[in-house]
């Protein structure tokens, strides 16, 4: 997902409320938003979430509950 | 509405309320009723803003989000709430779902953004989508502790912690950090939507 895609999905969440993402897509918002919270792929963020070794500030945290949406 | 008519019920007749999962179709209609019971809540109890939900497939997170970033919303007295969810829609059989929650993020702070000074934050995670030895429940304070000889930063720790419900924080802001509730049954409120919660996803508080 192009950075351009993620923001418009972002904006449209503020304005729908609720949106129901297509396979990949959640990925995608994923990896943006560890692009922009904690300066890495959405790939290497996760692997260190599942692997307990992230850190506990507020941006970690708020990724790894947005994590849990990956299977 | 169907809430409403829930909790009139349920304020008079709090310790009959039948144990059922939640109804829908499918994942998708079983998160929005949720995400509506949850704002619902909110907004008769401490804050107007709506949460938003994102859904893939059977799971779901809901937030706060402001100009494309998670945010922490005012509730009153100068305190600011971030709350952040993600569930589960297990399907049991035919239209008929019990939720689990996989994570949660509660924050009372002094502004909306990451940025800004907060003082408690609970958290939980479940082992299945982290392989953390810290306590899966936990608390961090804004605070340090001397004392044994020793000094502990309490934001840094992992303080274990019971499951802490969205109702349990928002009875904590109203009841102790004395933020005016919205309306005037909102004791009633949390422990109808707690009892919501115990059918829904079958979970004894």
């Amino acid at each position: 997902m192009t950075a351009q895609a993620a923001a418009q999905l972002e904006k449209r969440l503020e304005r729908e409320g609720s949106v129901s993402l297509a396979p990949g897509q959640a990925e995608g918002l994923f990896d943006a938003r560890a692009r922009k919270l904690v300066k890495m792929s959405g790939k290497a963020a996760l692997k260190r979430i599942r692997a307990g070794k992230c850190g506990s500030n507020l941006a970690w945290t708020e990724l790894t509950v947005l994590s849990a949406l990956l299977k | 509405m169907w809430l409403e008519s829930r909790l009139d019920r349920t304020d008079r007749s709090f310790c009959s309320v039948e144990i059922t999962p939640l109804h829908g179709t499918s994942p998708e209609e079983i998160f929005g009723t949720f995400r509506n019971h949850l704002n619902d809540l909110l907004h008769h109890t401490i804050t107007e803003a709506p949460l938003v939900q994102l859904i893939t497939a059977d799971r779901a997170s809901l937030e706060f989000r402001q100009g494309g970033d998670s945010v922490a919303v005012k509730v009153g007295r100068g305190y600011y709430l971030f709350l952040s969810q993600t569930l589960e829609a297990k399907k049991i059989k035919a239209k008929e779902y019990r939720l689990r929650t996989l994570a949660y993020a509660y924050r009372i702070g002094f502004g909306p953004r990451r940025e800004d000074e907060w003082f408690v934050r609970w958290e939980y995670n479940s082992r299945e989508h982290i392989d953390a030895l810290h306590p899966r429940h936990h608390c961090h304070l804004a605070a340090a502790a001397h004392c044994g000889g020793k000094e502990f930063s309490l934001e840094k720790l992992h303080i274990a912690s019971g499951w802490v419900t969205i109702e349990e924080v928002i009875r904590f802001l109203i009841y102790e950090l004395k933020v005016r509730p919205k309306s005037a049954d909102w004791d009633a409120r949390l422990q109808a939507s707690e009892e919501l919660f115990r059918k829904w996803t079958a979970r004894s508080l």
